[in-house]
């Protein structure tokens, strides 16, 4: 079984701040993200084989996205370099401290020059095509993203026999999510997520013939579950003190898939309840442990697998994290491409600064 | 027969065991709703196993709310009976209609976590989640059915008050309960803050509360919900007749020394049938009808403390009288082994018993 993922590639910048979201000195921390990345790093780390298709840029942050993933176990053979493209970057700040410590903000420019990120344009269906590995019964294709692209990759795993899988963090207002729709089996989404100016939760159709599982994850409310005729609500892993929520969400989502195992997500209609049950409660604790660790999925640098999967099942079994499991240290990735910086060039962001901007 | 014709509230009342009711009273055109509570306590279940002997091809809407206790110092054990008990509906509810059918499961977590007394939480969730759950389509049911044996009683208040409060005239409201011949102690340890709630009679400092408490269960809880109330008078419910014709004199005594130690004349004692509600429900209207009756200005307050057909009539008496409850939730429960299989063994072929609250039958 192959995991395919395929949808937003990001280079986070991480830096912790003040509860005035002032930077605290220190050097930044780079990390490939992105729900998809996030998700298969996950999976990699437990030996699931997992291929990361998408587009970077052929500059620092593209190899540190494709370092750090492949030092997770992905296969980024498949990722198209953009020549002459900026890597698509999100500063991604973590309050250390102060009334606002464990919550987090994304920003689309730098967070000490200012630089607004330049878009990275996402390869075409046609650019993608002769990158697509091949697929069959046994493909899981992971999305969180609805475009042209996507549409065409879930066409053709649901028509080879495939699992396709939606994490949508963002829909446009067109036809292409309904399309997309069609042909996922597995479809998981915040309470917060809207379509069209409404929530997607009113408007997920009720006669698709393929959609066997829907979660929707409700923050302080826990989770609903939808499967088979039944409604599951379960609440959630009980409060800790966070470090950083912004890997609850793909923590949650890959303990799912792992508590669920390929074979059972090959036959998502015949889950059982207690099979269901079991997988949400695992994610459940993997998203609580992610919150512990700085970044998308900073436990991942900080951890091993055994003492991951030991966590897991104590915090399964207590319903609270274990004591001291958290670290507020930035994860410590690859060694990175640069050892200098040019004065032209913003040490965070690593983009040209621009004229008259310093740190 | 006009709704004015119609004696009052159960001045008659239909009380029969499930099973030979149900047939009678089952039709095609019938839409049920039918909730149910799990906790550890294996009552849960017989109710459920009856209703998928009796209802395999009828349109079934399920509501399962599953209590968690995170505070309990028997969790893990409690936790254990819970998913025993929750894999034997899960079992059971397969047999009810699979195309139509909409099942539910609802967890709430029962208390608070932050604060050094626990603080009862989850009748609250309970209700709003129920509501998103099934308030639209509350309406199209011709018959609600709770069985109210695997219910905190506190939840139970909650969600039969807000059931009776939304019913409408045509809708057949049942409450369903299992009972077990065997007399198993359960201990019930520390509870949460004394909670009131149902009345909506302004409450004011110069209107003496008056409390009715329903004797039963640990003399703590008796003593806590006295202390949270102050009330002025206190007429205590004995449940009697019941099976053991002595457990009344045995409430009695064991209530003795906070009985006196209040000032509380035997003249204010009441008996009220242990197995039947409608009993203590009309004790408890007859008190309220007579002192409305003298122009006393009360706060009746009403508490129960003993078992749950006793609690429903309590409810439905502050329901119909606009009375308050008062009530605090053990956090910890604690059943021996032994008891616990004796308890589990006595179910096996119990017979749930159904108390129609409202409906057709009574003129609504």
């Amino acid at each position: 079984m192959t995991v395919i993922g395929a949808g937003l590639i990001t280079a986070d910048i991480i830096r912790l701040t003040d509860s005035e979201w002032r930077l605290q000195p220190g050097e930044p921390a780079y990390i490939a993200g992105g729900t998809v990345c996030n998700i298969l790093s996950y999976l990699s780390a437990w030996g699931w084989r997992t291929s990361l298709l998408g587009g970077i840029g052929d500059d620092e942050l593209g190899s540190v996205v494709r370092d750090d993933l492949a030092a997770r176990g992905v296969d980024t053979q498949r990722l198209i370099v953009r020549s002459g493209a900026k890597t698509r970057r999100i500063a991604h700040l973590v309050a250390a401290r102060g009334q606002y410590a464990g919550t987090h903000r994304f920003m689309t420019n730098c967070p000490l020059c200012s630089t607004p990120f330049p878009s990275f344009v996402s390869p075409s269906v046609e650019q993608i095509e002769s990158h697509i590995p091949e697929t069959n019964e046994d493909t899981i294709l992971l999305l969180d993203r609805a475009n042209r692209v996507t549409l065409a990759l879930a066409t053709r795993v649901a028509g080879a026999g495939g699992v396709v899988v939606f994490e949508p963090g963002h829909l446009p207002d067109n036809a292409v999510v309904h399309e997309l729709l069609q042909h996922v089996s597995f479809l998981k989404f915040s309470r917060e997520l809207t379509w069209g100016g409404q929530p997607f939760r009113s408007r997920v159709p009720n006669d698709l013939a393929n959609l066997h599982l829907i979660i929707e994850t409700r923050g302080e409310d826990g989770v609903r579950v939808r499967g088979g005729g039944l409604e599951l609500r379960l609440t959630k892993i009980a409060s800790i003190d966070s470090v950083d929520t912004a890997g609850a969400g793909d923590g949650f989502m890959a303990g799912l898939l792992l508590g669920l195992g390929p074979a059972r997500l090959r036959h998502l209609d015949q889950l059982t309840e207690c099979e269901l049950e079991a997988a949400v409660r695992r994610g459940q604790a993997l998203g609580a442990l992610a919150c512990l660790h700085v970044g998308g999925k900073g436990v991942l640098y900080g951890k091993s697998r055994d003492e991951l999967k030991a966590a897991i099942e104590e915090t399964m079994d207590s319903r609270a994290a274990p004591p001291g499991f958290g670290s507020r240290e930035l994860p410590r990735t690859c060694p990175l491409p640069w050892t200098e910086t040019a004065d032209v060039i913003c040490p965070v962001c690593r983009l040209a600064r621009r004229p008259g901007r310093r740190s | 027969m006009s709704a004015a014709a119609y004696p009052p509230h159960y001045h008659y009342y239909v009380q029969r065991d499930l099973e030979s009711f149900w047939p009678l009273h089952a039709a095609p055109e019938r839409r049920v709703l039918f909730v149910s509570g799990l906790g550890f306590d294996p009552r849960c279940v017989p109710a459920f196993r009856v209703m998928s002997e009796l209802l395999p091809e009828a349109e079934v809407t399920t509501f399962l709310g599953r209590f968690t206790n995170l505070q309990d110092e028997h969790r893990r054990e409690n936790e254990r009976h819970a998913e025993r008990c929750l894999a034997e509906i899960r079992r059971l509810r397969r047999s009810f209609s699979r195309n139509a059918a909409e099942h539910h499961e609802v967890e709430v977590t029962l208390f608070s976590t932050d604060s050094s007394r626990p603080e009862l939480v989850g009748d609250q969730r309970l209700l709003s989640e129920f509501q998103e759950c099934l308030e639209e389509a509350l309406p199209g049911f011709t018959d609600i059915i709770v069985d109210v044996s695997g219910f905190p009683r506190m939840m139970m208040y909650v969600l039969l008050s807000y059931l009776w409060e939304r019913r409408p005239p045509d809708q057949n409201l049942f409450a369903v309960l299992t009972e077990s011949s065997e007399q198993v102690p359960i201990h019930e340890l520390q509870f949460s803050v004394p909670r009131t709630m149902l009345g909506t009679q302004e409450r004011r400092p110069d209107r003496p509360i008056t409390w009715l408490p329903v004797l039963g269960g640990s003399i703590e809880r008796l003593i806590e919900i006295h202390e949270s109330l102050g009330p002025e008078d206190v007429v205590p419910i004995v449940p009697f007749p019941t099976e053991d014709p002595r457990l009344g004199d045995e409430l009695l005594l064991d209530a003795r020394k906070q009985l006196l130690e209040w000032e509380v004349p035997f003249a204010n004692v009441l008996y009220a049938s242990s197995s039947t509600p409608f009993d203590v429900f009309r004790k408890i209207h007859d008190f309220v009808v007579a002192h409305e009756a003298f122009g006393d200005d009360l706060t009746i307050v009403a508490s129960a403390l003993s078992g749950r057909s006793l609690s429903l009539g309590v409810l439905l008496a502050a329901l119909l009288d606009n009375l308050y409850v008062c009530h605090t939730q053990a956090i910890t429960y604690r059943i021996d082994g032994a008891d616990r299989d004796r308890l589990a063994a006595s179910l096996e072929h119990a017979s749930p018993t159904l108390y129609w609250l409202h409906g057709a039958i009574y003129g609504s």
